[in-house]
């Protein structure tokens, strides 16, 4: 293959100095980021590499540079592998233009108000209405060249090199990797991808969720989870860029981009601009498969949709709250991602918001905001050929999501119905406000106590196994094939909240999902799927069992350590589950018992949280609750003190497991870091 | 706090129930104001229900739930676990002080007003908002700020 050369583009401009004359210290010349991230540049050590990209994805380059005393930045230049043959302005060349100019861009406080640099230190001070982060020499400029790619495999350095006004060069240098494909076998197996992503769903998650729902005998179990099944298993380093311990932004998007992100940020590399939506950006799998292969994209969860992990698979920002502009960039860069399925909860942000000036107010829990929306600079946009966005607190998303040929379930009835004349092309299911209502929750409303359903005012809300079998009926429409992702986003979030038994019943709704998808994957025979997880959640273990009954437990709630069955006490858990799948009861004689070792302080009173008493006060008239008013939701239970400081357990480090199923499912073995699976899995879907 | 039945209501007060507020169960699209909800804008109402836990003590207004419920002070606080007709309530303009922890059934007199609002220190827009009669705000700000002593031995459950 021809080796692809980086034609060369020059930025030229003045710039006017923002330094205060008097009282500043004089700083040295030198560049003090490179994106993409290198130990190369932070260290001088050419390993381990950190930054590594497929054949031809996109991603950005950028530096901070930080020029002499008294000195702007005249222009600017990137090299890969020290090739600068081109000259310095980009050029037409046998009647092709190389739109470059248009992609790079330069980025200072040099005019900007007076209160963006300090005028005793001469630094940024990062305020509302500045372009850098506070901290840096008040001439620091920001270049950057958007969506470079490269079809060579192998090592490559990359540099940068800027001339200061008075002439002087400032450069720095960094490497990066280009994944040789052929090195990896299952060539374009794979037309579809299907990641379940359990969040906060470690090995404890997994082995309970197993003893609950299929029992064992004499120490073998009856049966496996469909998560079990799976032939081919990893484990999975999950750590950031920035931490041993993650949280679900760079969780998810490692596993899709081949890259680390800091914790918060998802689709993009760290910077010095205080704008959430410009950071330099990397490709997702998404973008390039649908962009190679005309794949679709399938967004699927029990969260808000706004949230990290199914953001993290189509968003590009560092700031993973900035919910109305993710959701606006979902819709509006389906021409990249190829979105076809949206489904979760979040309908908050889909709301038109009017302006509080408009009279009759409008009450109708809209949550979007131009604080957190977004609008893109001109290089994001040409280079990625996005859109740019607008600050739009009062656009209809809905609406426009049904423009752009979405079919809309504001319900599972609507789910249902949106099929009743044969399969949407597109999908949009907005079941909740914010995160969906809980499987133990859900689950107590088809068995006919819908108190809490009630209360949030969706008690028709699908189980996400329904939620998956419609996503895979649409997204199987495309020739093409589908990347999809399946969150059970719960685990994590009961998990953090040490409800045991609501965790336990998030995992064996995920796992009816996975069974959805393994048959799926059966029947095609072109399906890979793997299970997986952002990272472990709460540090939970198994510690035995129940020496109590199920009444002694309720009867006397702080008994604590003294009711934990250790070693043989432990004995088996048994559970019964009823024609829905789920259990009965999860407080049973003997139940199984939690201890976390990521936890905050708590009482424990190893039931699920307490719900409101009984009586005609209430707000609702919720029917789980104890009989004795004088238990009125204070503080009961067990006392356990915690590791951490707050009132909720926390992410782990730990090694989760992975498990796989499919073509290209077999280069699943060993060790593995997250951001690996992203070569595995766009190895599988295509042909080298 | 409610610790045991509460009377009737004051004169002047409407007693007001959160399955009130809008039409449930919600439609396709946002909530809807009930005619109930709308009669009683700017009127003084009582509500009750529980404080949604924050994980930075809120300065000068807090939220009400139907059911106790927390923001998450780890994961993502903005998607969150917040029944749709949490409302915000506000302290007096004077009184815009830490708010005290507490936990259990609450009652909540005030003016009741229906429009968007940022709430501050949970972030979040609200579409009610009630502003805490002066008496009962300064009865509140009487309780300690800092979350229950966790130290303390546990009331026995009987």
């Amino acid at each position: 293959m021809r080796r692809r050369q980086l034609p060369s583009a020059v930025v030229s401009g003045a710039l006017s100095i923002a330094l205060a004359a008097a009282g500043s210290s004089a700083f040295a010349s030198k560049v003090s980021r490179l994106t993409p991230p290198s130990e190369l540049f932070a260290s001088g050590s050419a390993k381990p590499l950190i930054a590594r990209f497929l054949p031809g994805q996109r991603f950005d380059l950028q530096a901070t540079i930080q020029p002499d005393a008294g000195q702007t930045i005249d222009s600017f230049y990137f090299s890969v592998d020290d090739d600068t043959t081109n000259p310095a302005q980009y050029r037409p060349s046998a009647g092709v233009t190389y739109p470059l100019a248009d992609r790079m861009s330069m980025v200072s406080e040099s005019a900007s108000p007076a209160t963006c640099v300090d005028g005793g230190s001469g630094k940024t001070t990062g305020k509302s209405g500045c372009k850098l982060a506070a901290g840096l020499p008040g001439n620091t400029v920001v270049v950057s060249q958007r969506a470079y790619s490269t079809f060579t495999p192998g090592v490559h350095t990359l540099k940068i090199t800027a001339t200061q006004s008075d002439g002087t060069k400032v450069t720095a240098t960094g490497n990066f990797e280009v994944f040789d494909l052929k090195t990896n076998g299952n060539a374009g197996a794979a037309k579809n991808i299907i990641i379940f992503l359990g969040d906060g769903m470690g090995a404890t998650q997994r082995t309970a969720a197993r003893i609950m729902a299929r029992g064992y005998a004499q120490g073998k179990a009856k049966s496996l989870l469909a998560m079990d099944s799976f032939p081919y298993s990893s484990m999975v380093m999950t750590s950031s860029l920035n931490s041993i311990v993650t949280d679900s932004a760079p969780g998810m998007q490692n596993y899709v981009t081949g890259n680390k992100a800091a914790n918060n940020q998802e689709g993009v590399f760290p910077d010095d601009t205080l704008d959430a939506f410009d950071n330099p950006r990397v490709e997702y799998l998404s973008e390039y498969l649908h962009n190679l292969q005309g794949k679709s994209l399938g967004v699927v969860t029990t969260a808000d949709v706004f949230d990290a992990t199914p953001a993290s698979m189509a968003i590009h920002t560092s700031a993973r709250g900035n919910g109305t502009g993710i959701v606006d960039q979902f819709l509006d860069d389906r021409s990249q991602t190829g979105l076809a399925v949206l489904m979760g909860g979040g309908r908050k942000w889909f709301l038109p918001n009017q302006s509080d000036s408009i009279s009759p107010q409008a009450a109708n829990g809209s949550q979007r905001r131009t604080a957190n929306d977004y609008v893109l600079p001109d290089d994001v946009v040409a280079g990625w050929n996005v859109a740019r966005g607008k600050l739009d607190p009062s656009r209809d998303l809905i609406g426009d999501f049904q423009a752009a040929g979405f079919a809309y379930a504001p319900n599972n009835a609507g789910l249902t119905d949106a099929f009743s004349h044969g399969v949407p092309n597109k999908l949009l299911g907005l079941f909740a406000y914010s995160n969906m209502n809980v499987a133990f929750d859900k689950i107590a409303a088809r068995r006919g106590n819908s108190a809490v359903v009630d209360a949030f005012g969706f008690p028709d809300q699908p189980m996400l196994d329904e939620m998956t079998d419609a996503a895979l009926k649409v997204l199987s429409k495309n020739r093409n094939g589908f990347v999809a992702m399946i969150e059970g986003a719960s685990i994590d979030k009961q998990a953090h909240l040490m409800d045991t038994d609501r965790w336990m019943l998030e995992a064996l709704e995920f796992d009816r999902a996975i069974a959805v998808g393994k048959a799926f994957a059966e029947a095609h025979g072109d399906t890979l799927i793997i299970v997986t997880a952002d990272h472990e959640c709460s540090g939970a273990a198994i510690i035995g069992a129940a020496t109590a009954s199920a009444t002694d437990l309720q009867a006397h709630q702080n008994a604590g350590p003294s009711i934990v069955g250790t070693y043989d006490a432990a004995k088996f858990p048994k559970y019964t589950i009823a024609a829905d799948g789920y259990p009965v009861s999860t407080l049973i004689d003997g139940k199984m018992l939690i201890g976390y070792g990521a936890n905050a302080d708590r009482y424990e009173t190893w039931l699920p949280s307490t719900f409101p008493t009984k009586d005609t006060q209430q707000p609702f008239p919720p029917a789980q609750s104890p009989a004795d008013p004088n238990v009125r939701n204070k503080d009961i239970g067990y006392f356990i003190s915690g590791q951490v400081a707050g009132d909720q357990a926390v992410h782990t480090a730990t090694d989760v497991p992975l498990t796989a199923f499919g073509p290209g499912a077999d280069a699943f073995n060993g060790v593995i870091d997250n951001t690996d699976v992203f070569f595995k899995l766009a190895a599988a879907a295509t042909t080298h | 706090m409610v610790d045991k039945k509460l009377g009737p209501a004051p004169a002047g007060v409407a007693e007001l129930k959160f399955e009130e507020l809008f039409k449930l169960p919600v439609g396709d699209r946002g909530l809807e104001p009930s005619e109930k909800l709308l009669a009683l804008n700017g009127k003084r109402v009582r509500l009750v229900g529980y404080v949604v836990q924050q994980p930075a003590v809120p300065l000068g207004s807090f939220l009400l739930a139907p059911l106790p419920t927390a923001i998450s002070d780890e994961d993502e606080p903005l998607a969150d676990d917040l029944p749709p007709s949490t409302v915000a309530v506000v302290l007096p303009e004077s009184l815009r002080q830490p708010i005290p922890a507490l936990r259990g059934l609450v009652q909540v007199t005030g003016l009741l007003h229906i429009g968007t609002a940022v709430d501050t220190p949970s972030d979040r827009v609200c579409a009610v908002q009630i502003t805490l009669d002066s008496h009962w705000a300064h009865k509140m700000l009487s309780k300690p700020i800092a979350t229950v002593d966790k130290h303390a031995a546990a009331p026995a459950a009987h």
